[in-house]
């Protein structure tokens, strides 16, 4: 049952990831992550801490933890890299495919001017004088909404406010004109207007360029506001996968539903007896529980769940990991 | 300038647990000094939850170090009252108000096991045997839904959520009676922050305990609120029932920042528009009169002159202040908000498919 899973759709997509499994020790952290990111497609990752999707997003990458084992295949734009030399990864990492984090003002260099920064990865992957990479700088400055990019080439990471950080990163990000961005909880740090502006502009950025981008995050509202599609973890595994449209509207997997059940702001002081519970601790991909990962904390959960592992099957035009999936009917954010 | 505007919201009879008059906190470290909190007025009723939401940089978080007499006001007063009421002057004496710290990783003392900073706030109180101290701490750490094996690790051994936990049970520890809360949920996950909501409620409720809170994101603590004040460059610029701001706010600003809050939604795209343009101000140069009329889509000539002052804001209720030239022009109901999501929904509920088995 394992073969027809990959998303068979797309005939050449950017990213494809068959099989990915990571482990360190004892421990399996990711088992058998496969999905794949098309050209212009923002897909959404999403799960609790721990759940494993940082880390898939690293492992990508082959940015795995010292110690650790990958198996499975990670191919970008035609590039098989986890059997990729050393210099071959190299040349990826911000070319081919970028990767911005949660604290931008963490990921620059707080000593360095920002355009500095910016124009060393251009000469860091692309053959060009300094003064072409300082123009093409200032050039990606004002293309991700800065206002004054010539001042900003000249700043320090300090003088700028968390969003301009942000938008600088991405910035460094696109400056090799990659064809794959993951970006791990872009807007998690920011202000919620400044995350509007954000995610605005990696859903143009998506659009403009054909760039294909890997949404991490735990905000299942901003994920539904920007992707095509979402991709569910917990413990490890995918759980669920469809488009956002089935997945807003009927949830396959109860711990989708869970987390949008929970993730639906309520601004009214309506109290708290109306949210949805999504209750207990996340299992750990270290010893996690038999049967179906997500049976002790499923408000569906039966006995048998707690025996078999369920396979991820066709659930729709998605995917979902759940026993049950045939006769359940998820109703979304519940009440 | 006596006659400040003030938010002398709280309904009759409720005693108030917290009067702040005129609050101005300067940051003289920078030249030109920065007024974090300038001229806040407020008053917060015993028993309630009072919500301070705006950017970084607003000041909300200087309020709440003045309120718990952190930092010293360079002007104004607050007035801290515990049971009946008895004011404080500036600042507090330890006890009266417990502050809830955003980060919880740097809150702890990472070489201390957790139930000694628990512990911590008892020490003055003058318990005195060392052994009581351990015991009351593992207490307040079961209340919190920590175990007793909990006590004695440190807080690196702990998840993000179990750190959050042992803050607020340090908080409850002198038995305080107005707890602070600076982004007490914002980083965590949706499911922890069910949780930890509930928690707070459940203390709130078992001790009467007076809330503030302040948080950028409105969606993670405005159903908690009783009354809701919106702060922007250092001004409050909205203040009323939290009911009236959340569904009908008429300040340019809170109507963004309430906007901003991203919704469940079935189409891709449809609401990444950003509601609202640009930075916060440069509070060491402030603009001239209204300092949200730089982003403001509203603003006329009378807002770079003319400093508007709360005042009252709408036909349901007295007690909801804004400080807008242009809020009586403006149509009631945000024009950015996205609706879609009460009728997805509905769509939901339709569509139910009950568990019967």
């Amino acid at each position: 049952m394992a073969a027809p899973l990959t998303q068979a759709d797309s005939p050449d997509p950017v990213l494809s990831v068959d099989g990915l499994s990571l482990t360190t020790g004892a421990a399996t952290l990711l088992n058998g992550i496969t999905f794949t990111v098309d050209r212009g497609e923002v897909v959404g990752l999403v799960g609790e801490s721990g759940s494993g999707k940082t880390l898939t997003g690293l492992s990508v990458l082959g940015l795995v933890p010292p110690g650790a084992r990958l198996a499975g295949r990670v191919t970008v734009a035609g590039t098989e890299l986890t059997t990729a030399p050393r210099d071959v990864l190299r040349a990826t990492r911000g070319g081919e495919v970028s990767m911005i984090f949660q604290e931008p003002r963490s990921s620059l260099n707080p000593a360095a001017p920002i355009g500095r920064q910016i124009a060393d990865v251009i000469r860091a992957h692309l053959d060009t004088t300094r003064r072409q990479a300082a123009a093409a700088a200032i050039a990606l400055l004002g293309q991700v909404g800065l206002p004054s990019p010539r001042t900003t080439f000249m700043a320090y990471p300090h003088e700028l406010s968390g969003g301009m950080c942000q938008r600088a990163m991405i910035a460094m990000a696109l400056a090799c004109g990659p064809s794959l961005l993951i970006a791990d909880e872009p807007t998690t740090a920011l202000d919620v207007t400044v995350q509007a502006q954000i995610i605005a502009l990696l859903r143009s950025i998506a659009d403009e360029r054909g760039l294909a981008v890997l949404l991490i995050t735990h905000n299942l509202a901003v994920v539904t506001q920007v992707c095509d599609r979402i991709i569910t973890m917990y413990c490890g595994q995918i759980v669920n996968a469809d488009s956002t449209r089935a997945v807003v509207t009927a949830p396959s997997h109860p711990y989708t539903w869970a987390l949008l059940s929970a993730g639906s702001p309520q601004l009214a002081s309506a109290g708290l007896q109306d949210t949805a519970e999504l209750t207990g601790q996340p299992a750990s991909p270290a010893s996690p529980p038999p049967g179906c990962r997500f049976h002790p904390r499923c408000p569906f959960v039966q006995p048998r769940c707690a025996d078999a592992v369920p396979d991820l099957v066709a659930a729709g035009g998605g995917q979902t990991r759940c026993l049950r999936y045939p006769e359940l009917v998820l109703e979304a954010a519940a009440r | 300038m006596s006659a400040r505007q003030l938010d002398t919201a709280t309904p009759a009879g409720q005693p108030s647990a917290v009067s702040v008059r005129g609050l101005t906190v300067m940051y003289d470290g920078q030249r030109p000094a920065v007024r974090a909190v300038d001229d806040v007025t407020l008053e917060i009723a015993a028993g309630s939850t009072f919500v301070v939401i705006g950017e970084s940089g607003s000041g909300k978080s200087t309020l709440l170090k003045a309120i718990a007499g952190l930092v010293t006001p360079a002007g104004g007063t607050v007035e801290v009252y515990r049971g009946a009421p008895r004011p404080t002057g500036h600042g507090s004496r330890p006890g009266l108000a417990q502050i809830v710290f955003q980060d919880p990783d740097l809150a702890l003392n990472p070489r201390q096991p957790v139930w000694k900073s628990v512990a911590e706030p008892l020490v003055p109180r003058r318990l005195r045997i060392p052994a009581g101290l351990r015991e009351r701490a593992l207490e307040l750490l079961g209340e919190v839904g920590l175990g007793a094996e909990i006590g004695d690790r440190k807080p690196h051994e702990l998840s993000g959520g179990q750190r959050q936990r042992v803050t607020i049970a340090r908080a409850m520890a002198s038995g305080t009676s107005l707890v602070l809360l600076d982004e007490p949920v914002s980083a965590q996950d949706v499911s922890l922050q069910a949780s930890i909501l509930r928690l707070l409620t459940t203390f709130q409720r078992d001790r009467s305990l007076t809330y503030i809170i302040v948080s950028h994101d409105v969606a993670a603590v405005g159903r908690l609120a009783n009354r809701v004040g919106v702060m922007y460059a250092a001004k409050l610029v909205e203040v009323g029932p939290a009911e009236e701001i959340l569904t009908r706010p008429r300040h340019p600003y809170t109507r963004a920042l309430i906007a901003a809050v991203p919704v469940i939604s079935a189409e891709p795209g449809s609401g990444a528009q950003p509601v609202i343009q640009g930075e916060p101000p440069d509070l060491r140069n402030p603009p001239s009169g209204c300092r949200f009329r730089t982003r403001c889509i509203f603003a006329i000539e009378r807002c770079a002159t003319e400093e508007p002052e709360l005042g009252g804001a709408s036909l349901h209720t007295d007690d909801h202040k804004v400080a807008c030239h242009r809020w009586q022009e403006i149509p009631e109901v945000p024009p950015a908000r996205p609706r879609q999501s009460a009728e997805d929904h509905a769509l939901f509920r339709s569509k139910t498919g009950r568990e019967s088995c």
